[in-house]
């Protein structure tokens, strides 16, 4: 064998090392890796969910990861949030404000989506005390619609007494509705218009809460202890929330395709669309002030059980959302900006 | 020898007694064991939903001090009373009928193969529609829970027994009658009284599902009222209750079926 043939594997494994040690150089530095937020929902995507979901395709392109995680129930999620395995979360004030009532580490943010609980009743039922004995169907004792019912019928009829049935699951009321197993119930606006196109004329709304209780608040959003340690990172999830609540009210054509393609497709959206931009379901500004917490706590003391000792600064922390409207200005045009 | 046979039996029963003192023990400490890791484990993790074993036992003497309670626990119990034995009437005979003619189970084997893989949370909707959401909702609930596996359990059990003992009575000339009296329903009673017992474990689970899912009424409005208001300590109660209620029932169940054993054993040696 010659030295040439000899030499040839050493020279080849140099030259391999080579490029090997050329490509290494040339190669672009390695990303950071994208904080992840982990977000808690209870139960599946719903309509009012939407500017949230907008708000994550955001906080996506900003560099961060989110990780939704969809709970049976608002409790799970709201220990989710307690426990850290999620840092944001939204759903029903009052679960969340029980939770912090009992130590959890749970501060209110920002409004979610405004009211949409409405009192629906069979037609034939024309007032408060059309409801004696009838069977009225609710969530469970401690939930939103309950607290709304008993504050309606405590001021509207306060000796009327409808016969109370506790129906979980918001299909399953409508389903008792429609089948006449009850009279009447308390739904989200979805609900009720997809009722209305079901059963045309055969249900009315009793009361409006969202007109009825404008200050009262019924859904947030939640950060945990996380948020002392990343204010940053707090600031950049609630402006993202903030501006999707602006985008959806700047391009109401949106909506309608963004329902299709993130909570599946159907007719229905351009409907809801419409209903949940009229009663201006998100706030531009974030939807939450002291204001509104106290008379929110003051109500879900009186008609939701809630401990009587909590205070605003238990249950929310307002500063994100003062910095973040600080940095963007207020929304021209929205009314009622007293009390922040 | 009178004394001997005294002593005898004496020793005998201070052996039987000795066996029960050990079991007994050995239940016991177990439970302590049990009740103390979950002491721990409510005092170490911190979470809103694990409470310790003594506020959960505090929530329960509570608990029981109530009208409430007594009354959720007879509401919940009415749908039992009414689904679990329709279920065990016309499962045992249906489970009976399939397992001796072979065309009526080839018919109707996807239909109860059906019933019991169907997801029972995904007809509870079905069910509203089709009933309300009064007792006999919730009863058909339970029904649906523990209908198909009676069904299929009795079926086995009937399958089970040893195709020579009919082919014997065949040539001695047994007449059907003969044939169900005497081996196709003594044969079959172990398989019955396991699926009473396995149906039963069933109806508990209905009971509980309906009124978590469908209409929550007695023990299930108990659970999500305390649940909203993040009392853990008086949802691990009630769940306790249901828990000890069901292995008390099978208890009753499986010693039944012991003594049908026995039953059993002794029809076939005379």
């Amino acid at each position: 064998m010659s030295d040439a043939c000899r030499h040839r594997p050493a020279r080849r494994l140099a030259a391999v090392l080579a490029l090997a040690a050329l490509a290494a150089c040339a190669a672009p530095a390695r990303r950071p890796e994208p904080i992840i937020l982990r977000v808690a929902y209870p139960g599946s995507a719903d309509f009012d969910d939407l500017p949230s979901l907008l708000a994550h395709a955001s906080l996506e392109t900003q560099g961060y990861k989110v990780e939704t995680t969809h709970y049976r129930v608002s409790e799970l999620a709201a220990e989710a949030l307690a426990r850290g395995d999620a840092q944001f979360a939204s759903g029903s004030i009052r679960t969340y404000w029980a939770a912090a009532s009992r130590g959890a580490p749970v501060r209110t943010v920002m409004d979610h989506a405004a009211d949409v609980h409405q009192l629906v009743v069979e037609s034939d039922i024309r007032d408060c005390e059309g409801l004696e004995g009838q069977s009225f169907a609710l969530h469970s004792a401690g939930a939103v619609g309950a607290a709304l019912a008993r504050a309606y019928l405590a001021e509207e009829c306060a000796g009327v007494r409808p016969r109370f049935l506790m129906v979980p699951n918001s299909d399953n009321r409508a389903a008792a509705l429609l089948a006449g197993a009850v009279r009447a119930s308390v739904l989200t606006l979805a609900e009720v218009l997809r009722l209305e196109q079901q059963a045309p004329g055969r249900f009315r709304v009793l009361s409006d809460f969202a007109a009825r209780w404008p200050h009262v608040k019924t859904t947030g959003a939640y950060v945990n202890v996380f948020a002392a340690a990343h204010r940053d990172v707090v600031r950049d999830y609630v402006r993202a929330r903030v501006i999707a609540h602006r985008d959806v009210l700047a391009d109401r054509r949106q909506l309608p395709a963004q329902a299709s393609q993130r909570l599946g497709p159907s007719a229905f959206w351009p409907l809801v669309a419409e209903a949940y931009l009229d009663t201006r379901a998100w706030d531009p500004d974030g939807g939450l002030t002291r204001s509104d917490i106290e008379r929110t706590l003051a109500f879900f003391i009186a008609h939701g059980s809630l401990d009587a000792g909590l205070t605003v600064d238990a249950v929310a922390d307002l500063s994100y959302l003062a910095s973040v409207l600080d940095e963007l200005g207020r929304y021209p045009g929205v009314p009622g900006q007293d009390g922040r | 020898m009178p004394g001997g046979r005294t002593a005898s039996r004496r020793s005998g029963s201070g052996a039987m007694t000795r066996r029960v003192v050990t079991r007994t023990a050995w239940r016991v400490a177990s439970l302590a064991v049990l009740l103390g890791l979950w002491e721990l484990a409510g005092r170490t993790v911190d979470t809103l939903l694990l409470p310790t074993a003594s506020a959960t036992v505090g929530a329960l003497w509570h608990l029981a001090g109530t009208r409430e309670f007594w009354s959720a626990l007879w509401i919940s119990h009415q749908a039992v009373v009414i689904g679990f034995p329709a279920a065990a009437v016309l499962a045992i005979p249906a489970g009976l009928a399939l397992g001796r003619w072979t065309a009526l189970d080839r018919w109707l084997d996807v239909h109860l193969s059906m019933l019991l893989v169907t997801p029972k949370s995904a007809i509870m909707p079905l069910i509203v529609m089709a009933l309300g959401l009064g007792l006999m909702a919730r009863g058909v609930t339970v029904f649906a829970f523990a209908f198909p596996v009676m069904v299929a359990t009795t079926r086995a059990g009937l399958r089970d027994i040893d195709g020579r003992l009919l082919e014997m009575a065949r040539a001695f000339g047994a007449t059907e009658l003969h044939v169900w009296r005497r081996i196709l329903l003594p044969g079959t009673l172990p398989a019955v009284a396991t699926a009473v017992r396995l149906g039963l474990a069933q109806a508990i689970a209905g009971l509980v599902a309906v009124e978590l899912l469908l209409v929550a009424v007695g023990l299930g409005h108990l659970i999500l009222t305390f649940q909203a208001d993040f009392d853990a300590a008086s949802v691990y109660a009630v769940v306790c209750v249901v828990a000890a209620e069901a292995a008390l029932l099978i208890r009753v169940a499986t010693l039944a079926e012991r003594r049908i054993g026995a039953w059993r054993g002794d029809a076939v040696h005379t």
